[in-house]
């Protein structure tokens, strides 16, 4: 995969909130190839759940200790 | 090049595509290939138009599996020799997507107790397996189980996804089932319903 | 049931066929410098072997689930799996590839593995 395409494609997920991290979950798979170029390889996938897992623990600094499940 | 879009049955007429072109569909056997022109370069607004012209395609079809973002082939003819030889198997995941929607749950925390008993063979191959089944959500299985008629679990670094196949209608069912299941040390996002997104085989090229 | 399984193995390995053939159009040819050809072939040998693994552990882990499988058996393939994947990961790290080079696209499987 070019750096390029894969720069591109970090710099979204980094940047992503958590609807549209669950968006690139769903939408997207490893290796999507369009028109011949792989546009997420495995790291990006790896990425995405890097993101979600902060945002869940994010969450869970933020929001009061309710009952908790 | 065309733009895959999704593999239906009673597709409705008259859809849109992400770019707000028409889509089209081409008949195979009893599979519809929907399609449209090639999805525009990599970019969130991308990703959201294509989400949400599959979502219109699965909210008004009898059966809906979606096709990934970027899934494209030279034309119609290439398109169909795409699923001629996986007529069998679409039809099958036709079959248990239909009158189906999919809710997803996001699992932090799972890590779960390390196997204490056996040799070390057995303590690897037994923590494999939690890591694929992800037994911790047995008590949430148990309440959901009139109404999850499909599961697949996925496991990657810390956060692992469980993709549920429910009745359509049945979200706000499951939601309010999921929040009221306390499981110690696990923390659950839910989100949908979506369209059968995990459900759907992949059209690889 | 047995049907499936081969239906299943059929698809496994198209799938493996179809990214050989898509990472050897890719490889390095001609006027490459043969540490990168080197470095080519082993990362693909590699990827082979971590694939045939992951199917391997998938497989013992389903006869484990379905009582197949006696105590000593489970035993000896968790530890031959264990060992296997120890060495896959030590020739990588030689190499200079990261774990996930060694992840061949598989497609659909790539979701399952």
């Amino acid at each position: 995969m070019s750096r390029r395409k894969r720069a591109e494609a970090e710099e979204i997920i980094e940047r992503a909130d958590a609807s549209l991290l669950e968006i690139i979950d769903h939408v997207l798979n490893k290796g999507v190839m369009l028109q011949g170029e792989v546009i997420l390889g495995v790291a990006g996938v790896d990425l995405v759940y890097l993101r979600l897992n902060a945002l869940l623990c994010a969450a869970d600094r933020l929001l009061p200790a309710r009952g908790r499940r | 090049m065309i733009g895959l879009y999704a593999i239906a049955l009673g597709a409705p007429p008259e859809l849109t595509g992400a770019r707000g072109e028409p889509l089209r569909v081409l008949r195979c056997g009893e599979l519809e290939l929907v399609h449209g022109e090639v999805p525009p370069p990599l970019s969130a607004e991308a990703l959201r138009a294509h989400e949400a012209a599959v979502r219109r395609i699965a909210e008004g079809a009898l059966a809906c599996l979606p096709a990934r973002f970027g899934c494209c082939a030279e034309d119609e003819a290439a398109l169909s020799q795409l699923v001629e030889s996986r007529q069998v198997e679409l039809a099958e995941a036709l079959r248990l997507v239909r009158g189906r929607e999919q809710m997803t749950l996001r699992v932090h925390g799972a890590r779960g107790a390390p196997p204490a008993t056996g040799g070390p063979g057995t303590r690897y191959l037994e923590q494999r397996r939690r890591a694929m089944t992800l037994p911790e959500l047995d008590p949430l299985r148990a309440a959901l189980a009139n109404l999850v008629r499909v599961e697949r679990v996925e496991g990657h670094a810390d956060v692992a996804s469980v993709y549920h196949l429910i009745d359509r209608g049945a979200a706000a069912a499951y939601q309010r089932t999921v929040e009221s299941i306390r499981l110690d040390g696990l923390r659950i996002a839910i989100s949908g319903p979506w369209p059968a997104w995990s459900f759907a085989p992949e059209m690889e090229q | 049931m047995k049907r499936d399984v081969v239906a299943m193995q059929v698809r496994e390995l198209e799938a493996l066929r179809k990214e050989i053939e898509r990472r050897a159009a890719k490889a390095p040819r001609w006027n490459a410098d043969p540490k990168d050809v080197q470095k080519s072939v082993v990362r693909l040998v590699l990827a082979l072997i971590e694939f045939l693994r992951k199917l391997l552990e998938k497989q013992a882990i389903r006869r484990m689930e379905a009582g197949t499988l006696t105590a000593a058996e489970i035993e000896a393939i968790g530890v031959a799996l264990m060992r296997l994947e120890e060495t896959v990961h030590d020739l990588a790290r030689r190499f200079g590839l990261k774990p996930e080079d060694l992840n061949l696209d598989l497609g659909p499987l790539g979701r399952l593995i």
